[in-house]
């Protein structure tokens, strides 16, 4: 392996010589805005030596970086902006639903037609229609509220920009800001 | 793996990713894993740590992927956020940090890997080698492992440390340039008399 003391400028760029460089493109590196000629200032001996040198105390450590990258990315991916929306609407709205459900129990428990109503030897349940109690249906109405606004909220994060319009053809009587 | 990607891919890729692109993910983590594995690893000498650090980090950049500003670079942001993150754990592990000077280092010059794939000149070069790096300064040091553990290009190492890339590209120059002189006894073509205390006759031809 020939070495000289003296700085050697070379006419090959060391981005040439790095087969790792992100920015091989001759174009973006080799004769840069600002006047740098990058070769004028490399070793391309020493340089590849270098890069060699790292690459093998890498694989010298004796970790698997394929099976270390399948790792990374499935425990990364569940992090991304998108998988983040999508699980937190998922996760509000299995709440929303679940606490509709509760609503909707406790309604027909407590205004659901009365059990001497029903013939007793009849196993088939009638249903009458419910009228609920104002304060029940205020609280159905904020809480179909709050989750049209959490909704809004998550998508104004992920960017989704006819989400408005989604929201008005679902509850006409919204004030949305549609703008198509 | 995809060696040839450029920063209008990283654009693309990380553009794909925000929006649930499980595929443009894994070319990204696919392609910056094994930099981030050597970045980490030349710094702290920890296999198991550099890969716990390279999780943390592409946790992170996903994490923050929606604050990207895509006029920067993306090489240069996550290296900034691989940088501060090991900072981080140094300082966090400060009492049990192993200093990249004093470990491992012999082991792996002396690695049964240098053995193989290059025999006895190669592993007297790899030797030198490490002592030439040993005698560095850490911010030369880190310089070079941008530059060659990571293969990052100077305009990107230029927005990485907020310095001009003429000074780096100096600073660069100097650093080869000491690196020669530790080398230059251990060349085996070189004819001056080896002097230095690592110098072995044992390698040479």
């Amino acid at each position: 392996m020939k070495r000289c003391n003296q700085p050697k400028p070379s006419s090959v760029s060391p981005m040439a010589m790095d087969p790792h460089d992100p920015n091989l493109n001759p174009n973006s590196s080799a004769e840069p805005a600002g006047g740098f000629v990058e070769s004028a200032f490399g070793d391309p001996e020493l340089e590849a030596q270098l890069a060699l040198h790292f690459a093998d105390e890498s694989s010298a450590s004796g970790v698997d970086l394929s099976a270390l990258a399948s790792r990374v990315a499935l425990a990364s991916v569940e992090e991304l902006p998108s998988r983040v929306y999508r699980s937190r609407t998922r996760r509000g709205a299995s709440l929303q639903a679940a606490a509709l459900l509760a609503f909707g129990l406790v309604a027909l428990r407590l205004l659901g037609p009365a059990s001497t109503e029903a013939p007793e030897s009849s196993s088939m349940f009638v249903a009458a229609p419910i009228v609920l109690p104002e304060t029940i249906l205020a609280d159905m109405d904020l809480l179909t509220r709050d989750m049209v606004v959490r909704e809004r909220t998550f998508s104004n994060l992920s960017g989704v920009a006819d989400f408005e319009c989604e929201l008005e053809s679902l509850f006409p009587e919204g004030e949305f800001q549609c703008d198509s | 793996m995809p060696d040839s990607l450029e920063e209008p891919d990283f654009r693309r890729l990380v553009a794909s990713a925000r929006w649930g692109d499980d595929h443009a993910w894994r070319v990204l983590v696919e392609h910056w894993t094994p930099r981030l594995f050597a970045f980490l690893h030349s710094r702290c000498r920890d296999p198991e740590l550099s890969e716990e650090l390279v999780q943390d980090v592409f946790v992170k950049v996903a994490q923050r992927l929606a604050d990207y500003d895509e006029r920067g670079r993306f090489s240069s942001w996550i290296m900034l956020i691989t940088i501060n993150r090991l900072r981080d754990e140094m300082r966090r592990r400060s009492r049990h940090a192993r200093p990249v000077e004093n470990e491992t280092l012999g082991a792996l010059a002396g690695s049964t890997q240098a053995d193989a794939e290059g025999g006895p000149a190669a592993e007297e070069s790899r030797r030198a080698l490490d002592g030439a790096l040993r005698s560095l300064s850490d911010a030369e040091r880190e310089l070079l492992h941008l530059r060659h553990a990571v293969g990052l290009s100077f305009s990107d190492i230029s927005e990485l440390l907020r310095e001009p890339r003429g000074t780096l590209l100096a600073r660069h120059h100097r650093v080869l340039g000491k690196l020669r002189v530790v080398l230059a006894p251990h060349d085996p073509k070189n004819p001056q008399e080896p002097n230095g205390p690592a110098d072995e006759e044992g390698g040479r031809a």
